[in-house]
């Protein structure tokens, strides 16, 4: 009888989040992991959260760049 | 705009686990739910839809209860995960691949939903006996 484990990602975004792209990153994220053999919920888990953070700090980055594309 | 993560986790917190959130909202006094149901769908149930929107119909399917006390962990860093694997009802024959998981208020038929999203990797109900299991690697965000 398999037991079929997945993991569930959902997201809601303001801040300038796309919550769909943010939920891609994460769930490939996940993906990798298991590529890598990695099955550990902590870490799968942990693994997520820092392809979210990633994507953030991405936007923060575009929006700094455009910042200073404003002030010239 | 920013929604901070302190106010992030404080409504993460007041729905997923009934934690007031203190100076702003009580979890309700009257009739408050006591579990969040989840429930999986064959295709995204997307920002209008319903807990039945695309909702899986294998045989044996059924919504999973998670105590609102105790069902999930302390949000941190806006986001919240299941305390224990969520394990859905046993397939009593082939069916449907599952896509996507959804949470909202219990009773059955079409709740609002409060978050859904996808699941990773789909389910393919191909036979009997196929137990979905979601993870506690599931996360539930806001930000």
């Amino acid at each position: 009888m398999p037991l079929v484990e997945v993991v569930g990602t959902a997201g809601a975004g303001s801040n300038g989040v796309n919550a769909r792209e943010m939920e891609y990153r994460m769930n490939l994220a996940a993906e990798n992991c298991y590529a890598e053999g990695i099955t550990d919920p902590e870490a799968v888990r942990a693994a997520k959260l820092k392809a979210r953070e990633d994507y953030k700090q991405e936007l923060r980055n575009v929006a700094a760049e455009e910042a200073k594309g404003g002030s010239k | 705009m920013t929604i901070s993560n302190t106010t992030e986790d404080a409504i993460l917190d007041l729905i997923f686990s009934a934690t007031a959130w203190a100076n702003y909202a009580d979890n309700a006094a009257a009739s408050p739910q006591t579990n969040i149901h989840v429930g999986l769908h064959t295709a995204d149930p997307a920002d209008t839809g319903t807990m039945t929107t695309n909702e899986s119909a294998y045989t044996n399917y059924a919504r999973v209860n998670v105590a609102r006390s105790t069902g999930w962990s302390a949000a941190s860093g806006g986001s919240v995960s299941p305390a224990a694997n969520i394990d859905f009802p046993s397939s009593g024959a082939a069916g449907t691949t599952v896509t996507h998981f959804s949470t909202g208020k219990t009773g059955g038929g079409a709740t609002a939903i409060l978050w859904s999203g996808s699941i990773s990797p789909t389910i393919a109900i191909g036979a009997s006996g196929i137990t979905p299991r979601l993870t506690t690697a599931t996360t539930i965000t806001l930000d």
